[in-house]
């Protein structure tokens, strides 16, 4: 079967593909991947084909299971949310049905996504199809795992709170796209931390990624945050060329705790990008030390919030009603989340606590609006930042068993800044090293997406 | 830790306890670097512009029962543990 998103297109456009057994093969093919590597919690078996014309129409759409879909069960990874079906589609799902999208299941995350490796995962980690002893990065490693296992043409919708698209697409071999804040409506996203969540996309190629991205972006009344700001047919930025682009790299993005192997790959591909025409500096950010502490106070902060409305009545996990509220709701918590969620919910009940707040929760919102303010200065510089995407490559599961919270938070190192900032952000995948997949993410000012993907689909192919 | 478990809402083990105070020291011992920063910026609370919008108060019809999800109702209401 072929795997091109734009051949794919081709072919349902020239009557090529009869679209209930192209469906039928791409759903018998997902429950085989998935006995391999566990890309999905739940498998649509039985998805919607009446919408058969637009712009992703025949096309497969996996969602990562933190997003709302009508009729399909959606549990943010966690046993709280255990059977809830939402009765509606989140805006970015509505969009790519309308589309012609098909929704053909839901992808493993870590809870709530809390986790850099999809390990923290209440129905299973996925296992990445480069070496299933291996993580597939998080949150979006479902997402990660099967487009790269795909062997049909797919596109997946993902979510980036801190690098959830990032380092999936790095570990996976894959393209992630994380927009701009605000490029995508939030509205039927369950929230992590509402003011750095981003829906985003991972696909086998750019164009892929920037396809469904043009099609779930815009100002939605449902989402008071969303950004009117206009949106381009992302597509036609493909291919463009990137003669006479001026890039940073930021030194302390490949300093001596990003893995030699991976600075090595990352490097080749600078130099290709130096032969398509590109003229690359060194340049600092020198608030990238202080980046994961203000990252993690902001997330805990704001996600221990927002984990505060599963009571155990409406939806998800429900027992039998025993005591009062605070016995029931107390109950209900504990035998819902897992081990990360709970951490989680202790710092940022601590981090908000009478007394810590403007120390923690306000210090950091006031370090992030200087590190918004170091990276616009470095774009009047240059038109993008490229750095590794990940410190490491893909790291065994014992080997991720063996670290302590505050390591593993340390490997978003080259994510948080970016996701902190709202600033956009692509991983294209460059190379291998020991057989694993390296990528290189190339991070742009607001809005400026369409400038991502002429940059990175300059690497395509070279 | 007693404190946090009681306004977090959550049960812990003695145990989970002791490990979850060994795991905060350290994520809030990295926490500190912070305190080696002046920053007198304005929060950034967002990181682009957000516009207040707000939107008239019109009544809309749903197409779904809000009661769908639960297991506990009574007719038209949820029923929950007692609170008072």
């Amino acid at each position: 079967m072929e795997t091109s998103i734009r051949k794919h297109i081709e072919a349902i456009k020239n009557g090529d593909v009869k679209l209930e057994e192209f469906v039928s093969e791409v759903l018998e093919r997902c429950e085989k991947v998935q006995s391999k590597y566990r890309p999905f919690i739940t498998i649509n078996k039985k998805p919607d084909l009446k919408k058969s014309k637009g712009k992703l129409a025949g096309i497969p759409i996996s969602v990562k299971d933190s997003i709302c879909t009508d009729g399909i069960q959606t549990t943010a990874g966690s046993k709280i949310l255990e059977g809830y079906v939402p009765p509606f589609d989140a805006t970015c799902v509505a969009n790519a049905r309308k589309e012609g999208g098909i929704i053909i299941g839901k992808t493993a995350l870590d809870e709530f996504g809390f986790g850099t490796f999809s390990t923290n995962c209440a129905y299973g980690a996925p296992k990445n199809p480069h070496d299933p002893e291996r993580a597939c990065g998080g949150s979006s490693g479902g997402a990660g795992c099967i487009t790269a296992a795909a062997d049909f043409p797919h596109i997946a919708i993902a979510q980036s709170t801190g690098g959830s698209i990032t380092a999936p697409a790095a570990f996976t071999g894959t393209v992630g796209i994380t927009p701009t804040y605000g490029r995508v409506s939030r509205y039927g996203l369950i929230d992590y931390a509402n003011s750095m969540d981003k829906i985003g996309v991972i696909g086998k190629e750019v164009y892929d990624a920037a396809l469904l991205l043009s099609v779930m972006s815009g100002y939605d009344p449902l989402d008071s945050t969303s950004s009117e700001e206009k949106t381009d047919d992302l597509t036609s930025y493909v291919g463009k060329g990137i003669e006479g682009m001026r890039f940073g790299i930021p030194k302390e993005y490949v300093s001596d705790t990003t893995d030699k192997k991976v600075v090595s790959g990352f490097m080749k591909a600078v130099q290709k990008l130096e032969v398509a025409g590109a003229k690359v500096e060194e340049t600092s950010l020198p608030l990238t030390k202080y980046a994961v502490s203000s990252y993690y106070l902001i997330a805990i902060s704001e996600a221990s919030t927002n984990l505060a409305k599963y009571c155990g009545l409406r939806y998800g996990m429900q027992q039998e009603i025993v005591g009062d509220f605070e016995t029931y709701f107390s109950k209900v918590r504990t035998a819902g989340f897992g081990k990360e969620a709970k951490r989680r919910i202790l710092l940022g009940t601590y981090a908000r606590m009478a007394g810590y707040r403007d120390a923690y929760y306000l210090k950091a919102l006031r370090v992030r609006a200087k590190i918004i303010k170091e990276f616009k200065s470095e774009f009047k510089k240059f038109d993008a930042l490229i750095a590794p995407s990940m410190p490491i490559l893909p790291p065994k599961f014992s080997e991720i068993d063996k670290l302590t919270p505050i390591q593993t938070y340390n490997m978003d190192i080259l994510t948080i800044a970016s996701n902190m900032a709202g600033i956009p952000s692509l991983s294209v995948p460059v190379g291998k090293a020991d057989g694993l997949p390296i990528g290189l993410q190339i991070m742009g000012d607001h809005f400026a997406e369409g400038k991502l993907i002429q940059i990175g689909s300059s690497l395509e192919g070279r | 830790m007693e404190h946090i478990c009681m306004l977090a809402k959550l049960n812990l083990t003695e145990q989970e306890k002791e490990s979850y105070a060994r795991e905060l020291s350290d994520v809030l011992e990295a926490f500190k670097v912070l305190d080696s920063i002046d920053a007198k910026d304005e929060p950034a609370f967002h990181p682009i512009e957000i516009k207040d919008r707000l939107r008239e108060d019109e009544v809309r019809r749903t197409k779904w029962n809000p009661l769908g999800n639960a297991k506990s109702v009574d007719k038209k209401y949820f029923t929950g543990p007692k609170i008072v």
